[in-house]
């Protein structure tokens, strides 16, 4: 039993530090600047908590969502992309800090905007796994794979949280089977 | 002892010539008298003043924080490529009590000019941040927004209206307010209402002498009590603990009691209280108190956004709110708001300038605001509360709940069953008003509640049909058989067996169900049979998988309630509201994953904040490759099946994907389907319960494609799994080359493809393998 909770505590562990790891690699969002800083490659310094990443990540102010300038873009129908990758960065700048929550509700406002972008999963299992709540993390994450199959390293990215979120349930054997998943879509990405 | 009384008296006799002195002793008795009704009044006072204590201080607490939860709708997003049209929006400004101006000048007014919509925004602290009030411009298309820009030309990515005001948890409650905190509120308003009501309320201790002696005097002069000469701290204390009555005692009283109030609590916190308590109006059975709802039911603004004409009026008000009433009495109401500018001007509150300007302006009182009324949605709401929170804090707290409810889509769906029923009425030459109908809107992906219909009349609070009316679902329930087929390994290519059947019930019955036309179709596919939703078949199919196969299906599909281990459920022989069957079909459209349907995004608390959030949680009930094909047979019923009037009638690029249910002599009209992030249930059918001529199709279907047509849901990209595979098949399901005339495309699970035949006409639908040789033909 003792064992049992070492492991556990070891699995969330090591789930935080792949969980700052996944912060760098939102697939489809064009990654805030401020976040591309060396800071963002080192955290995976060992003795880092969550929130003790967030201070590494030099905390950022979100931009305000009224003073972007126009996109350059033709303002025709985009969607609401425009607003859900800006949601999205935004939410990146909340979880780089440690603020899940606050992260989570970016989050959810973007998803009632555009409800089958599959990134979208992929970020709110990541903050689902930040705020330690592992076995929803990886439903998430399960449901962002019904969504679509444009590009697979978007299942790829799935598939990585889905083996953290194993291994941090003590789900030795699921773990390996999402990792194998991950493997098969990384090889499909190959030219 | 009384014998030797006398001697003492005879002693005494000479004191009897002092008798005289002891008149002056008399005023000692006076005094002492005096004194000692004194002391009693004085204690009498005390335990008077300690009951009055325990009054103001239990009222004024109590008061202050005994304010029941509001409810609020979803916010309407706004940003370039939202699909809402001009029109709509409009109509959700006028929802919200917006008021058409030249310019939007204030918060809560908008103009229109071509397809341009100026917005002067009120602002609104929802519970994942404030969004401040603001002027921004929207352009629009056919399609929806097509530019937003703020006040400056800066262009805004994303913003938000306030959300619409849902009404108060409980009803039963009349009085109702938006409760400001001191430093929220203008200051000039603040500071003209202590000019105008009670100029000395920083000095005094609660009781004006001179306001008494004035209203005395003035009383004594014309022999009745007519004036008062009443603090702030008065009339909040007769506001919140007395009677209107004028009489002696009452005055004591509230001059005790406002004593009492001024020695517990800060000037400050007095004047918040008043104006947050003062009474202002009144709007059927609901009492308008405070100036944060003065300012919206008068003007349609903020209490920010207020003018200085509008600030003397709602101060004006204050007098006689029934009595100047500025909608009914407007030459009496502009005579006490110009009053009331006067004093402002003569006390240097406002220039000579503002005061030419605001003496000039009309009162500009808004329409009435229209009272919002969803009785089915609240019933659902209150539904949910009830399992997280206690009554007492529901009334108590002052606590705001943000719910999922979409105000457009509301409107939309109240709209089409109110006209639609008639029109069935009509055409099936029925007598009218004799349908009923409800509809459960809802977002597959999170499972908000976005609209709710408990009746063709939403207004009317009664029997909650979306709620309460269970009724049997029919065919609804045949996704449940298809999707055990498809799990244990079944193909959409399949045949089924479509002949006649009969089935032991279990108690020495026999059930025997027959197809809608009562024709036998032979051996369709298993897409076809659910498509064009044949009973036989259905029943053969699930009693080759088993009951308990169904029935766990059945469960992890949503549906918790017991049911009856027969074989008639599978043909919907079971009852079940419309919300239980949106229940039901959440997990369908949400591919395959469950999530509890919901009402409420967040509920805050005025002092703690967000108390909670209803976040999104999914549960994995069903593979995606299984539910990617019952989806697929459900489109094919949308294209070729029962309800292939969707294709017709809705736009033929959208993917729509749905189920008649029609009962034991069309007793109930059901359709439940999808398209884009939208699930619609719908149901029609009697009170009595009694026949009607109408099946899923015909009574529910029209009713499903009138909604969807005006939400114009988002149309989404498709997720396909990578183990499903598409294959050209023929009427016998066997993959035929794609030129053939017959051949549609199906999807398969990679691996259970059916047999390849290069003729158009091949019938043996039964895999090379397992075909007999000629020569076991022939000795078998």
């Amino acid at each position: 039993m003792v064992a049992k909770i070492i492991w556990l505590k070891r699995a969330a562990w090591i789930a935080t530090l792949f969980l700052v790891a996944c912060q760098s690699v939102v697939p489809n969002t064009e990654p805030v600047d401020s976040l591309r800083t060396p800071e963002a490659a080192d955290v995976t310094v060992p003795t880092m908590r969550s929130q003790a990443t967030a201070r590494a990540l030099q905390p950022v102010e979100p931009p305000a969502l009224t003073k972007l300038a126009p996109s350059a873009e033709s303002p025709a129908r985009a969607d609401g992309q425009q607003v859900v990758t800006r949601l999205q960065q935004e939410a990146l700048v909340l979880q780089a800090q440690g603020e899940w929550s606050a992260a989570e509700q970016k989050l959810e406002r973007a998803l009632r905007i555009d409800a089958d972008k599959v990134d979208l999963y992929h970020q709110l299992a990541t903050v689902r796994m930040g705020q330690q709540r592992f076995a929803q993390a990886e439903q998430i994450a399960l449901k962002g794979l019904t969504l679509t199959d444009r590009s697979p390293k978007f299942k790829a990215s799935l598939w990585q949280v889905i083996g953290q979120c194993r291994s941090a349930q003590g789900d030795i054997g699921g773990a390996r089977e999402a990792r194998q998943e991950m493997a098969t879509w990384l090889v499909d990405e190959q030219p | 002892m009384t014998r030797k009384n006398p001697p003492k008296a005879s002693k005494s006799k000479p004191q009897g010539t002092s008798r005289p002195k002891k008149s002056p002793s008399k005023g000692p008795i006076v005094v002492k008298l005096f004194i000692q009704l004194s002391l009693v009044g004085a204690c009498l006072l005390f335990f008077w003043l300690i009951y009055l204590n325990a009054i103001v201080r239990e009222g004024f607490e109590g008061r202050r924080f005994k304010i029941p939860a509001r409810a609020y709708s979803e916010a309407q997003e706004l940003y370039v490529g939202a699909s809402i049209s001009q029109a709509s929006f409009i109509s959700l400004l006028q929802q919200l009590g917006y008021r058409a101006a030249d310019e939007a000048f204030q918060a809560g007014r908008y103009s229109v000019r071509g397809a341009t919509v100026t917005v002067f925004t009120r602002g609104f602290k929802f519970w994942d941040g404030v969004e401040r009030a603001g002027k921004i411009r929207l352009q629009f298309n056919a399609e929806g927004i097509t530019g937003l820009n703020a006040a400056n030309g800066e262009a805004l990515l994303l913003t938000r209206l306030d959300p619409l005001y849902l009404g108060q948890i409980y009803p039963g409650l009349t009085e109702d307010r938006v409760l400001y905190s001191l430093d929220t509120i203008p200051e000039r308003l603040v500071l003209g209402l202590v000019l105008v009501e009670d100029e000395r309320f920083f000095q005094h201790w609660g009781i004006s002498f001179r306001g008494i002696a004035r209203a005395l005097f003035a009383n004594l002069a014309s022999g009745q009590a007519s004036q008062g000469g009443s603090t702030l701290t008065n009339q909040l204390v007769k506001n919140m603990y007395l009677s209107s009555e004028k009489t002696l005692t009452r005055k004591l009283n509230e001059a005790l009691m406002s004593i009492v109030m001024e020695l517990h609590y800060s000037k400050n916190d007095i004047l918040e209280t008043y104006m947050n308590e003062v009474y202002m109006g009144q709007q059927g059975a609901r009492s308008i108190n405070g100036f944060g709802l003065g300012a919206e039911f008068y003007f349609g603004t903020t209490l920010e956004g207020l003018q200085i004409h509008q600030q003397a009026m709602l101060i004006g008000l204050i007098k006689g709110p029934s009595y100047y009433n500025p909608r009914r009495h407007p030459d009496r109401a502009r005579q006490r708001r110009d009053t009331i500018l006067s004093v402002w001007l003569s006390q240097g509150l406002i220039s000579q300038a503002e005061y030419q300007r605001a003496k000039a302006a009309p009162l500009d009182i808004a329409n009435k605001p229209r009272q919002t009324n969803y009785p089915a949605f609240m019933d659902a709401l209150r539904r949910q509360l009830a399992s997280d929170y206690r009554t007492d804090d529901l009334l108590a707290e002052g606590l705001t709940i943000f719910t999922t409810l979409d105000p457009l889509a509301q409107t939309i769906a109240e709209q089409q069953v109110a006209e639609i029923l008639p029109q069935t009425e009509r055409r099936y030459g029925l007598a009218a008003d004799g349908l009923e109908g409800a509809a459960v809107l809802t977002r597959p992906s999170t499972g908000d509640i976005l609209a709710l219909v408990g009746g063709r009349e939403p207004r009317v609070a009664g029997f909650n049909r979306a709620l309460d009316a269970k009724r049997p679902v029919g065919s609804l329930m045949k996704p449940a058989v298809y999707l055990a087929a498809l799990e244990q390994g079944y193909t959409l290519a399949d045949p089924v067996n479509d002949a006649e059947v009969t089935i032991a019930a279990g108690d020495g019955t026999f059930w025997q169900p027959k197809n809608y036309d009562r024709v036998s179709h032979g051996q369709p596919m298993l897409v076809d049979a659910l498509a064009k939703s044949y009973n036989q078949a259905t029943a053969r199919l699930g009693m080759e998988l088993g009951l308990i196969g169904v029935f766990d299906v059945i469960a992890r599909l949503g549906v918790s309630d017991s049911i009856p281990l027969v074989p008639s459920v599978m043909l919907g022989a079971h009852g079940m509201s419309p919300m239980e069957v949106a229940q039901m079909y959440q997990t369908i459209s949400g591919n395959g994953f469950y999530s509890e349907l919901n009402a409420i995004r967040a509920v805050s608390h005025p002092q703690l904040g967000v108390i909670q959030r209803y976040d999104l949680k999914v549960s994995k009930r069903f593979s995606p490759e299984s539910i990617y094909l019952l989806q697929a047979a459900l489109h094919e019923a949308t294209v070729t099946g029962t309800s292939a009037s969707i294709q017709r009638l809705l736009p033929s690029h959208w993917w729509a994907a749905g189920k008649t249910g029609t009962t034991d002599d069309n007793r109930d009209a059901w359709f439940s389907g999808f398209t884009g992030d939208r699930q619609l249930v719908v149901w029609v059918g009697r009170d009595d319960n009694q026949t009607t001529p109408l099946t899923g199709a015909s009574g529910a279907l029209p009713i499903w494609i009138e909604i969807m047509a005006r939400l114009q849901p988002v149309q989404e990209r498709r997720g396909l799994p990578r183990s499903v595979i598409h294959r050209d098949v023929n009427d016998a399901g066997i993959a035929v080359p794609n030129w053939c005339d017959q051949a549609r495309s199906l999807p398969f699970i990679s691996g259970t493809e059916p047999p390849e035949s290069l003729s158009c006409e091949e019938q043996d639908n039964i895999p090379a393998t397992e075909k007999l040789k000629w020569w076991q033909k022939l000795f078998g």
